[in-house]
Formats: structure tokens, sequence, C-alpha cells
């Protein structure tokens, strides 16, 4: 399997497993949105290698929000999808700080925040304790009924689904 | 106090939930045309189509689930879809889920 053909794989396996622990009782929020932010992730870094990114290029985790420059420079990608271009821009400007919101879930970007694997630090002086994310209530995860996610849903299906019509 | 929502406003009914979550995609989303509810005969889901042009257009129908939170404390499915392919789907061109039913439908916003 080409280099290419693994990163498309990984993140179809990933959105996969997340829309089952979204659908899935007790199951803590963090980790759905943990197999959202890889998906996302390894998706991303699927469109760029598409686009002639260097291999070497493609290990940073912030990976998402970098996909909007690409996607606005390939207004063709809003026909292919048969998507108005005028929402297609919306989408992306409307959807921005979400897209943000799913990458800062990895540990290397949330630095001092709260991040979907680790126990992080919350509070301060006395009130100062760890938390699990297991614990936690993150506030990305709230957004998940409103618009903005419902779009990204779709989003992402259609391009893992469609990605070598797309690019 | 409503009967409808808890201390904490969280929805007690399917209907109330469906209208809660329609809300902000009708204040996010100028453009959209209506969102459609459909009655779950057991009364236990959350059942919605949202219709607005500024989705892609796949031809089908693409069902979104979600379980219950403290929120919205019934499982969601959802889907989205541009007005043509809502015609298509009143025309039964596009199919709905299993024991989804467009004779009960209504617009929720």
């Amino acid at each position: 399997m080409s280099l290419r053909r693994a990163y498309l794989r990984q993140p179809r396996s990933d959105f996969a497993v997340f829309n089952r622990l979204l659908e899935w009782e007790s199951v803590e929020m963090c980790h759905w949105l943990h197999y959202l932010q890889m998906a996302t992730e390894t998706l991303a870094k699927a469109v760029r290698l598409e686009a002639g990114a260097r291999p070497d290029l493609v290990y940073s985790h912030i990976a998402f929000s970098k996909l909007t420059s690409l996607l606005r420079a390939n207004p063709g990608l809003a026909d292919a999808m048969a998507m108005r271009r005028s929402g297609f821009a919306a989408w992306l400007d409307a959807s921005a700080s979400l897209r943000a919101s799913i990458e800062t879930l990895h540990p290397h970007v949330a630095r001092d925040g709260p991040d979907v694997e680790y126990p992080f630090l919350r509070g301060g002086g006395a009130g100062e304790t760890y938390v699990a994310p297991a614990d936690y209530n993150f506030s990305i995860g709230n957004e998940i009924h409103g618009p903005n996610a419902l779009r990204l849903r779709k989003f992402v299906m259609i391009l893992l689904d469609q990605f070598d019509r797309l690019f | 106090m409503s009967t409808s929502y808890n201390r904490y406003g969280v929805p007690k009914t399917v209907q109330h939930a469906a209208h809660d979550i329609a809300a902000p995609h009708r204040s996010e989303d100028a453009a959209m045309t209506g969102m459609f509810g459909f009655p779950d005969p057991d009364d236990r889901e959350v059942w919605l189509i949202k219709v607005t042009p500024q989705t892609p257009r796949t031809g089908e129908l693409s069902i979104f689930g979600l379980r219950g939170d403290p929120t919205v404390p019934f499982r969601v499915q959802i889907g989205e879809i541009t007005p043509d392919e809502w015609d298509d789907l009143r025309a039964r061109r596009i199919p709905l889920p299993p024991r989804w039913s467009l004779g009960t439908s209504k617009k929720v916003a």
C-alpha cells in the first residue's frame, strides 16, 4: 500500500469508529472526540500529500485547520461536491473555530489546556487538581448538535468516500 | 414551571428536544428552508431532516446518529439535504430510513 493510500485508509477507519462511539451510550466524550481528532488530522494529511506536500512535512499535529487554505484554493471542489461555492466558502469560515477546537484536542497542540488523552491540571492555587479526560466536559462536545458539526460530519464523510474523485 | 422542561431547562419530550435542536440551525443558517421532524412511532428518538441549499448534494440521505446527553436526553438521528433532494425525497426518489414517514412529518423550524 502506498503512503497516500495508507493516509486515506486510516481516517476512514477512525471516522467510522467515531460515528459508532457517538451513538454508543455511556462512552465518555473524550473517546469519540479523540477519534474525530485523529480522523480529521489524518484526512487533512492525506489531502496535503495529494497536493504535493513532502511526506516528512505531514507529521505535525496541526493539520486540520491548515486544510482551509488548500480547500479555499480549489473552488472546483465545491462544484465537484455539488455544493454552492458561496455555501462552501461560508462553511469554511463558519466552521473555522470548530476545526481549530478539534485540532487542539491533541495533547501536543493543547499544551497546558485539556486534551483527550492524558490527565491535565485544572483550577488554581489550593483548588488545583488533576482531571482525567474521561471526566471532563469538553466544550466542543456540546456543539455536536449544532449546524457546523452536522455539516462537518457530512463534509468529512464525502471527502473520505469520494477522495479519489475529488482530488 | 413548564411541564415540558425540567428545572435545568432540559426537554422532557422528544418533540421539545426536536425544537431545541432545530433552533440554532435556524438562527445560524439563514439559507435553511426548513427543518422537518419525523415522529418516532416509539416516541423515544428525535428524527430530523434539515433542508438547506448550502449543503453538498449527494443524491441520497445520509443520517448521522447521536446518543442522548445531559442537554438532549434522547437519541437523535439527523440528516441534511438540499431543497432539490427534499423534492426527490417527497417524490420517493430518495428513500427515507425504515419507519420514517412523510405522512406524519412536521416542520419544526
